[in-house]
């Protein structure tokens, strides 16, 4: 079924990216975030939409070499499953070698609050416009 | 600047503990009913099995497991597993003829060990029940009348096998199957001791249950097997904790805990793991939670060379909730590979992990944990937060979690920071009046206390004051 398989890597300590895997595509992102020198900040953040029989894994790592002091890192992944069979893997690691740091971490993997669809819906959406207006939103 | 201020008055009530000093580390002679040779072979199964006289289909299980821990690889993730040597450790030693019912017929050497580890005064005061564990055999096994009439078993695992063969054949290695992982396979070969619990139908046990694992020799292999059955609406606390002398060489210890919490029940497994930081502690413990079932695990490392041990909760039935609560202290020469896995198979399943980690003087801590949620776990529901604090330049922390989703209707957050202690903080309290190393300490306490709250209090006094002696003098 999963005929399209994307693979994107990138190396680096800032990004903002959204992204939506569609209907049957796998998708393997991989970021990592190398901080060697004192006072260096970064924040990685992904946001992601997974449609119905895809596939998502993302693996983020931050890295806070021996010396880097005073480093702030920090990684957000972010996906929504929406559909049937969306599946999604969240891997964000951490590597620490140095106590003058701030680095961190969130995931979340969840689906469409019902009670915004139902706001939106009572409206006068339609279902399918609910969940597209709430990806938006998800994605902007 | 200075992290972990030396103490600059002498404030040390009890002058026996130093800082930083491991005070369990003394070790008694050896008067040892027997001791097997060194290093590990077919002949040692066999030997262990017709010793301990056990049914046919546990011989043929062990030497099933003793070829499956020969073919395994040694696993190619986490800690450095190079500095084991299989063939210098001693698999089996009995300390004694049997399993005593009174502290005073237990042997002398034996007996002071635990007398020092202050277990009978323990005993008298809160637990239901104690089991001693020396090297290779429990030495020492009690249970208040009250609990053994309401039809609450617990006993060493080696006595289960002989009296509730049925209870064991059932669920022995039902859960942790030999071929899981490579030091599964060493303790389905040569386990020995370890505790076996059963409490029936909604008895809940009001006094938790200890056990206690010691070891003593040079070289030893300590591999316990623990088998907890509790039954529909029942409820029990598990307390276990450990700690060995201190040798040039080093020691293993490769346990398997299994636990069956049936519809309704609930079970708290408790762990206090101070091995002396020559010992290499790889363990599997693994739950199976049906529907309705809470299973908790309260995981504290503070000692040991190198640990690797990752408590499961695999929630099979609706609305099973499991409960991970871990706390690492990785110091000199230390690496904590610590933190947890929970399943989700069925709907409506909850599961939390707080892990907290503190690193210091060179040591390691590393959180590694999985969340997996299968196809049909509707609406599941799972939180992961794991902090690690790292007090100084030398010392490293990581986290590794891992989170598999296959079903769309459910909730994943995780979290996690890794810190230093904050200046603020310090500024505050020093602003208060708190010399600089109480006021660390404090700041430690109070990070992990969320898992201290939920020990019983006198576990949680000790791990403060654990906690507390391996930072003191620390400089950073």
């Amino acid at each position: 079924m999963n005929t399209n398989i994307i693979n994107l890597k990138y190396t680096g300590r800032n990004l903002k990216k959204t992204l939506i895997v569609n209907p049957g595509e796998t998708v393997n992102l991989t970021t990592i975030s190398r901080y060697t020198k004192p006072r260096q900040t970064g924040e990685v953040e992904i946001r992601a939409v997974v449609r119905e029989n895809a596939f998502l894994k993302l693996k983020g790592t931050i890295i806070i070499a021996k010396g880097a002091e005073l480093v702030e890192g920090f990684l957000r992944q972010k996906v929504l499953l929406v559909g049937e069979n969306a599946r999604a893997e969240a891997i964000p690691e951490l590597e620490i070698e140095c106590n003058e740091v701030k680095a961190s971490h969130a995931a979340s993997v969840g689906r469409i609050d019902e009670e915004q669809i139902f706001y939106l819906m009572s409206r006068g959406l339609s279902k399918k416009e609910s969940e597209e207006l709430i990806i938006e939103a998800f994605l902007s | 600047m200075t992290r972990f201020a030396p103490i600059k008055d002498a404030k040390i009530e009890d002058t026996s503990y130093q800082p930083g000093e491991y005070k369990y580390g003394f070790s008694m002679p050896e008067n040892y009913v027997f001791k097997a040779e060194r290093g590990l072979s077919e002949k040692v199964v066999r030997m262990i099995s017709a010793m301990k006289k056990e049914p046919d289909w546990m011989a043929q299980y062990r030497l099933h497991a003793y070829k499956i821990f020969m073919d395994k690889p040694m696993p190619d993730f986490g800690a450095d597993l190079s500095g084991i040597d299989f063939d210098n450790i001693f698999y089996y030693i009995k300390p004694s003829e049997k399993t005593e019912k009174n502290w005073d017929d237990v042997p002398s050497d034996i007996k002071s060990t635990y007398d020092r580890l202050g277990i009978p005064e323990a005993e008298k005061q809160y637990l239901g029940g104690v089991k001693a564990q020396y090297e290779s055999e429990v030495v020492y096994g009690s249970l208040i009348k009250r609990l053994s009439d309401m039809g609450i078993i617990f006993c060493g695992m080696d006595e289960a096998l002989i009296k509730y063969p049925e209870l064991v054949k059932e669920y022995f290695g039902k859960i942790i199957p030999s071929a899981d992982n490579k030091f599964a396979a060493l303790n389905s070969a040569v386990w020995s001791g370890g505790s076996f619990i059963y409490v029936p139908k909604g008895v809940k046990v009001d006094l938790p249950l200890q056990a206690y694992f010691r070891i003593n020799s040079a070289n030893m292999g300590q591999f316990e097997r623990t088998l907890i059955i509790v039954d529909e609406g029942a409820y029990v606390h598990y307390v276990e904790g450990c700690t060995a002398p201190i040798y040039t060489t080093d020691s293993l210890h490769s346990a398997v805990v299994e636990i069956f919490v049936k519809k309704g029940a609930r079970c708290r497994y408790t762990t206090i793991q101070n091995w002396s930081t020559n010992v290499y502690n790889l363990v599997t413990k693994r739950a199976r939670v049906e529907e309705d079932g809470v299973m908790e695990w309260i995981d504290g490392n503070l000692g040991s060379k190198v640990t690797m041990k990752y408590p499961a909760v695999f929630l099979v039935g609706k609305r099973a909730h499991g409960e991970i609560l871990s706390v690492a202290v990785a110091g000199n020469g230390q690496h904590q590979d610590a933190g947890g896995k929970c399943v989700h198979l069925a709907p409506d399943t909850t599961s939390r992990i707080i892990s907290k980690s503190i690193s210091l003087r060179g040591g390691r801590a590393s959180y590694r944990g999985l969340i997996q949620m299968n196809k049909g776990a509707n609406n599941a529901r799972s939180k992961v937060v794991c902090d690690a604090l790292i007090l100084d330049k030398t010392s490293r922390s990581d986290t590794y979690p891992v989170n598999k989703i296959d079903e769309n209707n459910v909730v994943l957050e995780h979290e996690a920071t890794v810190s230093k202690i904050g200046e603020e903080q310090l500024f505050y309290l020093m602003s208060r009046g708190f010399e600089e190393h109480e006021a660390e300490a404090m700041i430690v306490n109070g990070f992990i206390e969320p898992i201290v709250k939920e020990l019983p209090m006198e576990y949680s006094l000790e791990l403060n004051r654990l906690i507390n002696l391996q930072m003191e003098g620390s400089v950073g």
